[in-house]
């Protein structure tokens, strides 16, 4: 083996090691992400996210120092979209998504205050605009900032922080009503 | 003079979207505006209520076959190769002799040979599968007599088993990077006395009382790193049963953690002020308590605990932080602690449950 075939083995392995480390963290946070998009359709959420990752060894991301979390959630987003232009049945999120997504296991300490809490929060979110809940859950759901997130959505900075502010007014009235919030 | 901010530039106060110089004028202008300060503070509860749910709705998972396929790295490459191989082999042997052939006159009289496609069939985008993964070795301190400590009587602290702690695998190369490193905490702890946390001596006797209520510790590994597991030794004494309040691990790239991710959390009932923690409580032991990091990067480690079964003071023998250095590390110099004690933002938190 010659210095350099070592070297490529090198830097092989590193990129195993971090292909590894990258499903490990964004597999469960990007099936939710596309299977939302995907109308709560967690088969062909999982095709999608295969196929960024698949993508994603394509690329040239590693060793640019990040996780390429962004990446791949911009990449599953466009990808997800286009599987539904393909197929035509362009859904709405709310009815489909909330009849397939399992409802949160109870924890040992769980209660029916608290069922009735996280019932009351999730109808408060139903609600909300598609687009508004999107940037939602970007950011309290997956931790992007307005920046990260307009670039995975295509929106502007603006218009994220616009979205987001616009969907915390809402949350914050329906959750001080509901007596959620003091 | 009238505040001058909008509701939107509010918002993104409340969730730390604002860069620090606005920030801290707002912060001002808050001083003297109790209504805007409530309105901060609901949309915080807004905020911290967001990520509580989202953090308990299910993950899926891929199939194990899916997974396979994108953890074997040839699987790009190979279909579009095997599907042009057997397209080839469909064409008659005397029709491709006859391009062979054309294809070495070229060739040799040097009219055309095109330059992008290289004449050798280029080495493999993708490496070939490997698993270079080993068991984390953890050197624990010895003890006499020894001993299975007692069972803590509170229904969120697991019993404590007789069976070794499962193993966690991680890369060839990872190493203790806290060893020495820098420890900060809210406590009022000298900087110098905090330093016995990363000293590598896991005896009891050395461990460092750091206060009551709700205390952290914070260490710095000089850069950001892949991490794969945390370990941590409170305090114990042979045969005694104790157990550590609210035991939560977080990460961070930001040493004033406005925004991390929790890879291990025992506030079952938020007493701490943060996120829901879905870990059952231990027994403090001379096993300490690793935890599976599975390779979150981050420069910054920060562990919370807020008294334990037996007084209301926190203490610490030993933290260790295994993990790689990332490939692209910081060149900067590192930022200075903050020395506000405030609870993190929860706006940008991720929730990662730790356990196993």
């Amino acid at each position: 083996m010659s210095p350099n075939d070592a070297k490529h083995c090198e830097r092989d392995e590193d990129r195993v090691e971090w292909m590894r480390s990258v499903l490990d963290r964004r597999e469960g946070p990007l099936l939710r992400y596309a299977a939302r998009i995907l109308g709560g359709d967690l088969e062909r959420a999982r095709d999608v996210v295969q196929d960024a990752f698949l993508k994603l060894w394509r690329s040239d991301r590693f060793g640019s120092g990040d996780d390429a979390a962004q990446w791949l959630f911009a990449v599953c987003r466009n990808r997800a979209i286009d599987v539904l232009r393909k197929e035509k049945r362009m859904i709405g999120l709310s009815d489909e998504v909330k009849r397939n997504q399992a409802a949160p296991e109870a924890g040992p300490q769980a209660n029916v205050e608290k069922r009735e809490t996280a019932g009351r929060i999730g109808q408060a979110l139903a609600q909300l605009p598609e687009n508004q809940q999107e940037v939602m859950r970007l950011k309290f759901q997956n931790g992007f900032t307005y920046k990260q997130i307009a670039e995975i959505t295509g929106l502007s900075v603006s218009g994220v922080g616009f979205q987001i502010h616009t969907a915390m007014k809402t949350l914050r009235r329906k959750f001080k009503t509901a007596g959620l919030v003091a | 003079m009238a505040n001058k901010y909008t509701e939107q530039e509010l918002t993104a106060f409340a969730i730390g979207e604002l860069d620090e110089p606005r920030a801290a004028e707002i912060e001002k202008m808050l001083a003297s505006d109790a209504e805007a300060r409530r309105t901060v503070e609901e949309l915080r509860d807004v905020g911290a209520l967001l990520t509580d749910e989202f953090a308990a709705e299910p993950v899926p998972e891929l199939t194990s076959a899916q997974r396979r396929r994108i953890e074997s790295p040839g699987a790009p490459s190979r279909q579009p190769i095997q599907l042009q191989l057997r397209v080839q082999l469909k064409i008659p042997l005397s029709v491709a002799a006859s391009i062979l052939v054309l294809i070495g006159l070229a060739f040799l009289v040097g009219k055309y040979w095109p330059e992008s496609e290289p004449a050798i069939v280029r080495r493999p985008v993708n490496p070939p599968q490997i698993d270079k993964r080993i068991a984390l070795e953890i050197k624990y301190p010895r003890v006499w007599p020894s001993g299975t400590p007692g069972v803590v009587d509170d229904p969120h602290v697991a019993i404590p088993s007789t069976e070794p702690p499962k193993p966690i695998y991680v890369p060839v190369g990872t190493v203790n990077l806290s060893r020495d490193q820098a420890v900060l905490s809210n406590s009022s702890i000298p900087a110098d006395k905090l330093k016995v946390i990363t000293d590598g001596d896991k005896k009891g006797a050395t461990a460092l009382d750091i206060g009551p209520g709700l205390k952290w510790v914070q260490i710095d590994l000089g850069a950001r790193a892949e991490i794969y597991a945390v370990a941590v030794w409170h305090y114990y004494e042979v045969g005694e049963a104790r157990a550590y309040r609210d035991v939560i691990v977080q990460v961070s790239d930001d040493p004033g953690f406005t925004k991390y991710a929790t890879v291990f959390s025992t506030d079952h009932d938020k007493s701490a002020g943060m996120e829901q923690g879905p870990d059952m409580g231990y027994v403090e032991s001379p096993s300490g308590k690793v935890i599976d990091c599975k390779g979150i990067a981050g420069r910054y480690v920060r562990l919370y605990s807020k008294g334990n079964t037996i007084d209301d003071r926190n203490h610490y023998t030993e933290v260790e932080v295994h993990g790689v250095k990332s490939a692209a590390e910081s060149t900067t110099s590192p930022t200075p602690f903050p020395t506000s004690t405030a609870i993190p933002d929860r706006g940008g938190a991720v929730f990662i449950s730790g356990s196993m």
